[in-house]
């Protein structure tokens, strides 16, 4: 925020990595502040988003979920299809399949030979088409001027049911993906620090393994892996459409259901999904990265998403990472040990992780700035935050979320995001409005129980030189 | 101490001899339906006037003008910003640097306030001065972890060595550290003037909020300045020029291709636009993707554009193979240019460029943000007003011969520059090899070599 050349810390850590989402998500429990508010009108649903922008709502016969925001200032629209299933519904020996089998997506269909879904949707100047994986989910998103809404809906419905994975395609295709993991996981430090933190933190939850996969699971992938994994989640009771923009909503609805209403739903279960057992004792590891400056990871073991402490933790990150004025950028960054500070829940479907992450300055060590990080933490457990410091992570929290609704993309991925994570997105709009009513009390609370340190795994990364020339000595 | 008192001293006069004043430009555009303001303050002259062995002066002052002013320390402009929900950064390209601001419309006028005072007021303390260094020379050294990042600042070193684009925008470590609180009150008298000074904002406000504000900006500020322009670049290779930036342990090539390229006043622009778009400029059934990666499976990501500005930088290409793909990769690339060059686009190439193009130049302007931002690049390079919004009217009356005789004109594959971030043990042989040049005329440089 305050400074370019430093964002790649927080892009590394939620944009980069966005194959890891660390989205921030609501409880599931109370429902009435916006539900109060829900009104039915023909078949949606219609509910306040933000601003002036109220969200519609349908649920087709065979449970694909349709969500539409009207925003004509532009004559443009943004559709997205979000699949509730990623990385936390592989097995091991197959990491990796729920990104790869993304990358399949935009391979040939029994309608459109192999390059047509890309060709089509250039031509219509389609702007940002593209898809991500996480651990929970996997979307596909593009923008396209309003005349187009046809072809999208034609082109996504046909994939979702159409799809042609053959030999010689997967195998092109996973050296692709190969490449990416090289350029993500390989020849980045801090792709190679973010693995270690997961694979050291969870032990037998697939949160263990990155979203990408393991080279040699890759390796050994078929396409009729692919095939099974596609005819198991991609189902319609499994999916999302979020379309934003320019559009009439009655006709969305109209073409949609013509276009998606006939694909049966497979009502696949997630599977059995090996829970981790409690963490009990602190875990360590050292990496030595090509770099002359330490880093350091910190991950605590937090609730799943639909907690209460979910929107606690967020106002925790605004305390000691966000904003101008945190914690630990006084405690670390102007005092000379750290050059960036930063903090985040991953929080998840199953129990996730908040991390702290330190880019230390040239010759500051990631010890002192652990100690300097547990100690802020046991500040939080001790005393309550004041009144004026609440109010400022709560403003900083609040000028975030418009800044995340200012376009129509942004609006599209967090209906997208919180209606997979949570079954309805109103959650999302809830979550907002709890985190404003957070008490100093329930930091105290919650910082008491989840930064205990028998639940913290650390990384620490030291370049190698220095780590070569301590090793002589 | 002496010292710091002299440069105080010097630094008052600067600011009371600001008689001579005129009104910045200013933009507007009203946008009500979300409770924020966007506020871009831009000064004409970056980091290409940053004087020699002071690379990093004018981002340096830029960030400290964040760091205080003659009533409020860092820590009190922080709170404040935290308290009015408002972010506030600096971004300095090699044209011009710019000050960027986001703020809860509830707040807007606090919020001008202290940012009058930022840019009207800098304290420029020595101790800050001090603080900031250090930051910003690990940031300067982690960046080197960063592969993508690396082969940028690395590349633009070699390929514009003694220009002003050579450059890097957020400066080089052995020069920051020798920075002064002097060089910073130099460098903040030549560009944080209202003569090259804009104003652009948008959102939820109305015009006349911002009339105290750019009253208070223009007659506080001096109204003399001396930017040098960015002289003509001479040197660029005659033949085919290899470099690697040796890095241990990499199992991935990052690779750049660059040749010279045009300015953003150059009539061939838009001609060379269409023709990039289809040979690499963001199209998944571009020539690049389609031979390397859908064909060959070689890159995760293949690209190719303009860095653009008042005078021509470089048109690049992008990859990023594994070791063993990288030569046949970089000579696969080559062979495109040059073939490009020769048979230029085909009808039907040009066509898919020419409506996509039309077609998605609507993404071009449909934010507020977006808006501000093109108004911006307009004024910054004196380009028409709306050139933009024109651009799918202009792109529509291009012919296919156009398209063509500008490739002929422009590409010369045999005079490019290749830049790799690789383990030279691991690949300098091999890339010689395939591309039929002898090892001792690749040239490999320390990774970490500025």
């Amino acid at each position: 925020m305050q400074n370019k050349i430093f964002s790649p810390l927080i892009a590394l850590f939620f944009g980069v990595l966005s194959l890891q989402s660390c989205a921030h998500h609501p409880e599931k429990k109370e429902t009435s502040t916006v539900n109060e508010k829900v009104v039915r009108e023909g078949r949606f649903d219609v509910i306040p988003l933000v601003g002036n922008f109220y969200a519609k709502r349908a649920i087709l016969d065979n449970g694909l979920k349709l969500i539409i925001v009207r925003d004509a200032s532009s004559p443009t629209f943004a559709y997205q299809t979000w699949f509730n299933v990623g990385s936390r519904n592989e097995i091991f020996g197959k990491t990796g399949l729920a990104h790869f089998f993304e990358h399949l997506m935009f391979k040939g269909t029994r309608s459109h030979k192999e390059g047509e879904f890309d060709a089509l949707l250039e031509q219509a100047g389609a702007e940002g088409l593209n898809a991500s994986t996480s651990t929970d989910h996997t979307d596909y998103v593009q923008e396209l001027p309003k005349e187009y809404l046809d072809l999208i809906i034609g082109l996504e419905s046909d994939r979702m049911v159409n799809l042609i994975v053959n030999d010689e395609s997967f195998k092109t295709e996973r050296d692709v993906v190969q490449n990416e993991r090289r350029f993500r996981r390989e020849n980045s430090a801090e792709g190679l620090i973010y693995e270690s933190l997961f694979e050291l933190a969870y032990k037998t939850h697939p949160y263990h393994w990155p979203v990408i996969g393991y080279e040699q699971d890759l390796n050994m992938m078929t396409s009729q892996d692919a095939r099974d994994f596609y005819e198991r989640y991609y189902s319609p009771d499994r999916a999302t459409i979020v379309v934003v923009g320019d559009v009439d909503e009655d006709k969305v609805l109209r073409k949609v259901e013509s276009a998606y209403g006939h694909i049966a739903a497979k009502h696949t279960p997630d599977g059995v999904i090996t829970p981790e057992p409690e963490q009990t004792a602190q875990r360590r590891k050292k990496e030595y990265i090509n770099s002359e400056v330490e880093k350091l990871w910190m991950g605590f073991k937090t609730p799943k998403y639909d907690s209460p402490e979910t929107a606690i933790f967020e106002v925790i990150q605004a305390v000691l990472t966000d904003g101008m004025n945190s914690r630990l950028d006084r405690a670390l960054v102007e005092s000379g040990i750290a050059a960036g500070v930063s903090s985040g829940s991953f929080a998840m479907k199953d129990p996730g992780l908040f991390s702290v992450i330190a880019d230390l300055q040239k010759g500051k060590t990631a010890g002192v700035a652990e100690a300097i990080i547990l100690r802020e933490l046991d500040r939080l457990k001790n005393t309550p935050i004041p009144d004026d410091e609440m109010k400022r992570a709560k403003n900083i929290i609040r000028f975030k979320f418009f800044e995340r609704m200012a376009t129509s993309n942004g609006k599209a991925h967090f209906i997208g995001d919180n209606d997979v994570m949570f079954g309805n997105f109103e959650q999302g709009i809830q979550f907002q409005n709890r985190i404003q009513n957070v008490t100093a009390e329930q930091i105290q609370e919650t910082a008491k129980t989840y930064f205990d340190t028998t639940k913290l795994t650390v990384i620490t990364a030291v370049p190698k030189k220095q780590t070569q020339t301590k090793d002589k000595k | 101490m002496k010292s710091k008192n002299r440069l105080s001293l010097a630094f008052s006069l600067l600011l009371l001899s600001s008689v001579t004043a005129k009104a910045a430009e200013l933009f507007f555009e009203q946008d009500r339906a979300l409770p924020l303001v966007y506020i871009t303050v831009a000064f004409r002259g970056g980091s290409a006037q940053d004087p020699d062995h002071k690379n990093g002066v004018t981002d340096i002052m830029g960030k400290l003008m964040l760091r205080g002013t003659k009533s409020k320390t860092k820590n009190q402009i922080d709170i404040t910003l935290d308290q009015l929900g408002a972010n506030l950064g600096v971004e300095t390209h090699a044209e011009f640097v710019a000050l960027r601001a986001t703020v809860l419309s509830e707040n807007l006028k606090p919020f001008l306030s202290l940012l009058s005072e930022i840019i009207t007021s800098p304290s420029f303390r020595p101790q800050e001065l001090e603080k900031l260094k250090k930051e910003h020379v690990s940031n300067l050294l982690d960046e080197l972890g960063q592969d993508r990042d690396l082969i940028r600042l690395r590349f633009d070193q070699a390929y514009f060595k003694g220009h002003p684009f050579a450059k890097n925008n957020n400066g080089r470590v052995k020069d920051i550290q020798t920075l002064t609180v002097n060089d910073l009150s130099k460098q903040y008298s030549n560009l944080i003037n209202d003569a090259q000074m804009l104003v652009l904002t948008a959102g939820d406000a109305n015009e006349s909020d911002f009339k105290s504000f750019m009253n208070d900006i223009a007659v506080k500020r001096a109204d003399h300045f001396h930017i040098d322009s960015i002289p003509d670049f001479t040197n660029d290779p005659k033949k085919l020029r290899v470099v690697i930036f040796d890095k241990p342990e990499r199992t991935q090539t990052q690779v750049m291709i660059a040749q010279r390229g045009v300015a953003f006043n150059d009539p061939r622009l838009d001609a060379l636009q269409l023709a990039n778009y289809a040979f690499g400029g963001g199209s998944f059934q571009s020539r690049l993707m389609i031979e390397l990666r859908v064909k060959r499976g070689w890159t995760y990501g293949a690209g190719s554009g303009f860095k653009l500005g008042n005078q021509p930088h470089t048109w690049r290409i992008s990859f990023f193979p594994k070791n063993g793909d990288t030569p046949a990769a970089i000579k696969e690339a080559l062979r495109l240019v040059t073939e490009f060059r020769d048979r230029g686009l085909t009808q039907a190439e040009f066509d898919a460029a020419k409506t996509s193009l039309t077609n998605s130049a609507g993404f071009n302007y449909n934010t507020p943000s977006k808006r501000l931002e093109n108004n911006l690049i307009e004024k910054i390079y004196h380009l028409p007003d709306g050139y933009h919004r024109e651009f799918a009217s202009r792109i529509q009356k291009l012919t296919l011969d156009q398209a063509n005789q500008a490739l002929k004109d422009f590409l010369t594959p045999e005079r490019m520059m290749i830049g790799l971030v690789a383990t030279s043990s691991i690949s300098k042989a091999e890339i010689a090899k395939t591309l039929g040049m002898n090892e001792k005329d690749i040239e490999v440089q320390d990774y970490k070599s500025e």
